[in-house]
C-alpha cells in the first residue's frame, strides 16, 4: 500500500467510527465543499442511510439548515433525533411547501431514482448533485432545470486532501457515523440488511473476529 | 497464491513477472486472509491468499475495522459489470502499520491509518497534479480499493500492489499489501 494514499486517523476519533468517514464521509463532504455550502444555506439530503445520515451531520456542522428526504416513515423521527428536519418524499404537500427553498441538494440514493421532485425545490442557479447512483436515472425534465438555470451534477468519492479534511472536520466537530459493530461472519446478513435499508446507519466489521472465523 | 487467485491473476500478471517482483522486493510473500465472494451470486466466505511485501514507498497494515458500504454490494454482485472474482470487498479501512518501506517518511510502525476508496492514480495527468486523484485521467483512471479491472499505468504496479485487480484490499485482517 503506497504511503501517499494513506489517511491519518485523528487521535480523538475512535477507529471504528473513523472507518465509514473514509468513503461515506469523503463522498458527501467533497460535494458539500465544492458547491460552497456554508452557514445559513438550506441544504437538502435525499436518502437517509449510511451516506445520507453522515452528510446531514456534516452539512449541519458546516452551519447549514438541513432537511432530509426519505421514503421510510420511521426515519422521520430518527432524523429529528439528530436535530435534523425530515420530509417524506411522497408527501406532496410538504414537498410543494419547499419549492425554490434550497441552495444545494445532495442525492445519496444508491440506485435508479427520480430527481424531478427535487429539482423544483432548488433556488435559481443552484445545484442538485448525485453521489449514490452510478447508473442511468429516470429522465430529467429539462423544463424544470432550464427555467431557473439550475444544474444537475455528479461527484465521485473525494480526493486525498478532502478525505483527510473530512476526517479532521469530524474530529473537530465531534461528529461521526452511527455505527453497529459486527463480526465478519455476520457480513452476509449485513449485506442483506443494507439492501433492505434495514441498517442504522453503518455496519463496521471488527476484524479481530476473523481469527475465530470458521476455516 | 492460491490456485484460484493465481488463475484469476493471469490476465494481469504472468508467473515470471510475479517471481521477478518477489525477488526485487527482497521478501517472501505474505500470507493474508479475508472474506471473498467467488461469483456474483456467492456469499462471502473465508479466503486465504498471499500478497507482496511492502516496496520502498509502501507500508503493510493490520486491518482493525472495515465499514460496509452499499457499493461493496454493487461490486460483489457485479452490478457495475466490472467485478473480478474472487472479489474481496471493503474500502473503509482503518488499521495499524506493521511494516514500512525504506522510502516511507511520514509514517511509522504502529501508526493508526485509514485507506479509503482509492490506493493509486497515475500522478501525472491534470487532475492528479491538481490534487483530484479521484478524477485521474490516466490510461487506467484511479485504482479503486474496491476490486475491478482498473490498473494504473505500468504492469509493475499491478504486481507491487499484490492482488490488485484480483482481490484488492478489503476485508483482510492481518493484512498486507
Amino acid at each position: 500500500m503506497k504511503e501517499k494514499f494513506l489517511l491519518n486517523i485523528p487521535t480523538t476519533l475512535r477507529p471504528e467510527v473513523a472507518a465509514p468517514i473514509l468513503c461515506a464521509g469523503a463522498t458527501t463532504y467533497s460535494p458539500l465543499k465544492h458547491w460552497g455550502v456554508k452557514a445559513g444555506h438550506n441544504v437538502g439530503i435525499v436518502g437517509f442511510g449510511g451516506l445520507g445520515h453522515l452528510a446531514s451531520k456534516i452539512a449541519k456542522a458546516m452551519g447549514a439548515e438541513v432537511t432530509v428526504f426519505t421514503h421510510t416513515k420511521e426515519k422521520l423521527e430518527e432524523a429529528n433525533d439528530f436535530g435534523i428536519s425530515a420530509v417524506l418524499e411522497k408527501d406532496e404537500k410538504a414537498m410543494q411547501g419547499l419549492t425554490a427553498r434550497f441552495d444545494f441538494i445532495l442525492s445519496t440514493i444508491p440506485q435508479k431514482h427520480d430527481l424531478n421532485p427535487f429539482i423544483a425545490l432548488l433556488k435559481r442557479d443552484c445545484t442538485l448533485c448525485v453521489v449514490g447512483a452510478l447508473e442511468p436515472l429516470e429522465p430529467v425534465n429539462n423544463m424544470q432545470v432550464a427555467f431557473h438555470r439550475k444544474a444537475i451534477a455528479g461527484s465521485l468519492i473525494g480526493n486525498l486532501a478532502d478525505t483527510q479534511e473530512v476526517l479532521d472536520f469530524c474530529a473537530k466537530h465531534e461528529i461521526g457515523p452511527d455505527i453497529e459493530l459486527i463480526n465478519i461472519e455476520e457480513v452476509n446478513d449485513a449485506y442483506d440488511k443494507v439492501e433492505q435499508a434495514d441498517v442504522r446507519f453503518r455496519y463496521v466489521i471488527n476484524m479481530a473476529s476473523l481469527k475465530g472465523a470458521e476455516r | 497464491m492460491t490456485d484460484r487467485a493465481a488463475d484469476s491473476s493471469q490476465s494481469f500478471v504472468t508467473d515470471s513477472d510475479t517471481a521477478t517482483e518477489t525477488k526485487a522486493s527482497g521478501g517472501a510473500m505474505l500470507k493474508a486472509v479475508g472474506f471473498a465472494a467467488k461469483h456474483s451470486f456467492s456469499n462471502l466466505k473465508r479466503f486465504e491468499f498471499e500478497r507482496m511485501p511492502a516496496r520502498a514507498d509502501e507500508v503493510e497494515i493490520e486491518i482493525l475495522f472495515c465499514g460496509v458500504c452499499h457499493s461493496d454490494i454493487h461490486q460483489v454482485k457485479n452490478e457495475w459489470s466490472n467485478t473480478v472474482y474472487p472479489c474481496l470487498p471493503g474500502h473503509e479501512i482503518v488499521g495499524r502499520i506493521t511494516r514500512i518501506g525504506s522510502a516511507v517518511t511520514r509514517h511509522g510502525i504502529g501508526d493508526l491509518v485509514g485507506v479509503g476508496c482509492m490506493i493509486d492514480s497515475c500522478g501525472a495527468c491534470g487532475p492528479c497534479r491538481a490534487g483530484d486523484e479521484n478524477y485521474c485521467e490516466g490510461p487506467n483512471s484511479w485504482l479503486a480499493t474496491y476490486n475491478g479491472p482498473m490498473v494504473p499505468a505500468a504492469k509493475r504496479r499491478v504486481v507491487s500492489i499484490p492482488m490488485v485487480g484480483i482481490i484488492p484490499m478489503a476485508v483482510i485482517p492481518t493484512t498486507w499489501w
